[in-house]
């Protein structure tokens, strides 16, 4: 893979990876700001101020940019995590001028436009949002109850990316002021640009767009510590569900560490496809749970790991709890066998391979690794650490991340099934 | 903060270069002697590979009293097979690092493998285990009956899923496209391992299968496993299918389901739309497009970001074989559910009303047309516009003019199809939501039918 990077003299760090197969071009910039960058009463604002992003610029009427965008035959979106906020347009190739305009427009001036009218529309449209996704679907809410009991209050991934609903309607046009000025400056940010360009007429097109933006000062250290739970965490919920669900939360190594590439390998091994350890034993053999699932999320600050299995009808909690508790002492107890560790190695890499297929998704990985890494180029040697770890780097990770005292675990149950 | 000098150029849109020439990719087809048939792409220099195994029977035959039975015979295809346990195939399917997936929509059957190029041989050769020879083991199917059970019982909170299936049921009644096409509680359980083994006897023939292969990948001996492993199956012709013919609606009902826990209503409303096949194809994806196609609609323009009621709305077609639902979807809070069924009512009036502006049909359709490269790009993409071709029967070049069919359609034809195709005074309505707080607003609008969850 073709991976050139260069930054402006204002900071913007920009990454551009050159293939001719398709007649498109993907435009991706992150912003390194996320929900960890919020403050307490104002949770939701990352994500709320993402919505912002696309209400217009000095030069970009409200809802334009989508306009434009789909004109030409583009897609586009913006997402907000807990570590950084991503922008990104897909367009045909002649058209990359149009998606830089676009961005810049918003990085530059953005303030200008900004009314007290369009954050009254975003507030209801994010409320809306997170109607759907958290409190009309059952166990939806779930991650903000991990959350909240893996990390202290202090602690900025205590709450969601969403946010409280009190939180959302309490943003005003300064709080938007504050952080666009805060976060949204070129030495915070990475622009990569992925598929059929040539790159020279693309790096007159950056310096074009971007190098005016004046960069900020200094952008706030990220300071926060994670104290240790010294006790597992323990919560009944009795909600609107038709079966009882187990959840567990566990903490991780930082996304990038070797530890999270042999946590990631473990949550593989637990719970990836109909072969993998809960799957297979719960699911298949016991036929206690109707489902399963574990994963580590790729977090900058600290590793999140997740597992859940819902339990079958008459099934109790308890049990399919003690049933999912077996499957992660044996794995930390004997760790895995060589068929396995080759087997989601294996996955990872076809993983690997799916996201770099596509421009949009290869352009997202490699402002991903820029950001969080410091170099996009570590995308080349990236499954290379997946096959350097070994049996017992899985077994030891797993040790240390299911430590019970360290341990967040829901049980969702049906009303009155408590 | 210091903003930015004001250059000029910043002042419009920058003017689009000149584009590259984009040409749908070469499809190889071959016919082996039985029947099956094989498709050919390539897409991409990705290291991957898309097989998709078409079956041209799905959901709509499921006969009556047994909704799900096409979906419970594709999910038993991959659970054993008369060489193969169910471990045994996701075993080999996780160690070639692959991801094989089956499953059946209203149309047709399908199994889908996405593999490592490297890996094609050994998916290929599982592919055609799991189509031809599953073995519908009792133990099996009872832990998939038991499961799908299991399903449908979680469905019950889901207001989304309450949500279709009782616009299915309502606006299509008895006929297949009215019942979940997972099925229901009592047909699941009505499904015999016999029933099951039937519909694969019949309906899984090669003159019935089409084979896609897609990516980047060496085509002759991927074409002779195929030929090896399927040439010798013999089975006959294709059977007779059962056409769906759904009844049209009289006039425009409320229902609404009562779910006293929602603090967001969500809303179906459309009726019988259209099938693949219908002449109107294109100005009727352009029409839909302008209403509620994509994110600058007319109806998330109006519900989402005038109004503020939602997260998002959206309108579509289900173009099926037979004709599938026209319907617009959208969630909005408890206290604007009647202000939202208000405003979508009245912008299906106002798609047929002839203000459509050749701004809104210039953008729909440099859109629609533009991405269409997209979709062409991975390698399973590719193979999903392959699939559609076999489930469809559309010709060779039906995606090679594509875009100058779509770039030949006015705004004549766009308020035509709109005045023909969509109904709004003989729409159903569906709520699922507090009837508490959303019954009063829906009264005085037609026809109020108020259930439980």
């Amino acid at each position: 893979m073709l991976i050139e990077r260069y930054s402006l003299p204002n900071g913007l760090r920009v990454v551009l990876n050159e293939d001719h197969t398709a007649p498109l071009v993907a435009v991706n910039l992150w912003y390194h700001v996320g929900s960890k960058n919020e403050r307490p009463g104002l949770t939701g604002f990352a994500h709320l101020f993402e919505h912002m992003l696309f209400s217009g610029s000095e030069h970009v009427g409200n809802n334009e940019h989508f306009r434009h965008v789909q004109a030409v035959g583009g897609t586009l979106n913006g997402t907000t995590f807990f570590d950084r906020t991503n922008y990104y347009e897909t367009v045909p190739s002649h058209c990359l001028e149009l998606a830089l305009w676009l961005e810049s427009d918003r990085m530059g001036f953005f303030l200008p436009a900004l009314t007290q009218e369009k954050l009254d529309v975003q507030i209801n449209v994010v409320q809306e949002e997170r109607r759907m996704r958290v409190d009309n679907v059952p166990y939806g809410d779930f991650f903000e109850r991990l959350l909240e009991r893996a990390y202290e209050p202090s602690y900025p991934y205590n709450w969601e990316v969403i946010g409280s609903m009190d939180d959302i309607a309490a943003a005003k046009l300064d709080d938007v002021r504050d952080f666009f000025s805060t976060w949204y400056r070129p030495n915070n940010a990475v622009l990569t640009i992925a598929g059929d360009f040539d790159p020279s007429e693309a790096r007159d097109l950056v310096a074009k767009y971007f190098a005016a933006i004046p960069a900020s000062p200094a952008i706030p250290p990220f300071q926060a510590v994670r104290a240790p739970l010294g006790g597992e965490q323990r919560q009944v919920i009795e909600a609107d569900v038709q079966l009882p669900r187990v959840y567990r939360f566990y903490h991780a190594a930082p996304y990038g560490h070797d530890d999270w590439i042999a946590a990631d390998l473990a949550t593989s091994i637990l719970g990836l496809g109909k072969a993998s350890r809960l799957e297979r034993a719960l699911v298949y053999e016991q036929q206690i749970a109707q489902d399963v699932a574990a994963f580590v999320l790729p977090t900058e600050a600290s590793g999140m790991m997740m597992m859940w299995a819902t339990a079958k009808e008459g099934v109790d909690p308890l049990d399919l709890e003690h049933a999912l508790d077996a499957e992660l002492e044996k794995l930390a107890a004997e760790g895995p066998s060589d068929h396995e560790l080759t087997r989601v190695r294996n996955q990872s890499e076809t993983d690997l391979a799916h996201q770099i297929e596509s421009y949009e998704h290869r352009a997202d990985l490699l402002s991903t690794f820029e950001t969080f890494f410091g170099d996009a180029s570590l995308v080349g040697g990236w499954i290379d650490r997946y096959h350097a770890i070994e049996r017992d780097d899985v077994r030891r990770v797993a040790g240390q991340c299911f430590h019970p005292a360290e341990r967040v675990t829901i049980h969702y149950v049906p009303k009155g099934d408590r | 903060m210091s903003t930015p000098p004001n250059s000029d150029f910043r002042a419009t849109a920058p003017p689009a270069a000149s584009p590259r020439p984009f040409h749908f990719p070469e499809v190889e087809r071959l016919t082996l002697p039985n029947g099956l048939r094989i498709l050919l792409a390539r897409s991409g220099d990705a290291p991957l590979t898309a097989v998709r195994v078409v079956v041209r029977d799905g959901s709509d035959q499921d006969p009556d009293g047994r909704a799900g039975l096409a979906s419970l015979t594709s999910e038993m295809l991959d659970e054993g097979t008369a060489t193969r346990g169910a471990i045994d195939i996701a075993s080999e399917v996780a160690d070639l690092g692959a991801s094989l997936g089956t499953g059946a929509d209203w149309d047709a059957s399908y199994v889908a493998l996405d593999v490592l190029s490297r890996n094609l041989i050994a998916g290929l050769e599982l592919v055609a285990d799991v189509v031809r020879h599953p073995a519908f083991d009792d133990a099996e199917l009872d832990r998939v009956r038991d499961e799908r059970l299991t399903s449908i019982i979680q469905n019950r909170d889901e207001a989304s899923v309450v949500a279709g299936e009782t616009f299915a049921r309502i606006v299509f009644g008895s006929s297949p496209y009215g019942s979940p096409s997972i099925g229901t509680e009592e047909s699941v359980r009505a499904v015999s391992r016999e029933e099951i083994a039937r519909f694969h006897a019949t309906r899984y023939r090669p003159a019935n299968l089409s084979i896609a292969i897609t990516g980047d990948f060496e085509a002759r001996p991927a074409v002779r496993l195929v030929e090896s492993l399927l040439g010798d199956w013999s089975g006959g012709n294709a059977p007779e299918r059962r056409e769906i013919d759904p009844r049209e609606p009289s006039k425009s009902s409320i229902t609404l389901v009562d779910r006293p826990q929602s603090v967001q209503s969500e809303i179906r409303i459309g009726h019988i739309g259209l099938d693949r096949a219908t002449p109107d194809y294109f100005p009727v994806v352009v029409m839909n497009a302008i209403l509620g196609g994509v994110f600058t609609s007319r109806l998330n323009m109006n519900l989402r970001e005038r109004n503020a009621f939602t997260y998002h709305v959206r309108s579509g077609f289900g173009m099926r074989r037979g004709r599938g639902p026209f319907v617009v979807s959208t969630a909005v809070r408890n206290e604007v559910t009647g202000a939202a069924v208000r405003e979508i009512l009245e912008e299906l009036r106002r798609i047929g009303s002839g203000d459509v502006t050749r701004e809104e049909l210039a953008e729909v359709k440099n859109y629609i047309g533009g991405v269409f490269p997209q979709s062409v790009a991975t390698a399973s993409s590719l193979a999903g516009r392959l699939e559609e071709m076999e489930v469809h029967a559309l010709s060779p070049e039906w995606f090679d003019h594509y875009r100058d069919r779509l770039a030949a359609v006015t705004a004549d034809d766009v308020v035509r199809v709109a005045r023909e195709h969509v109904w709004p005074d003989r729409a159903s309505i569906v709520v699922v939501g507090s009837a508490a707080e959303v019954r009063p607003q829906l009264e005085g609008m037609g026809e109020l039918l108020v259930v439980s969850c």
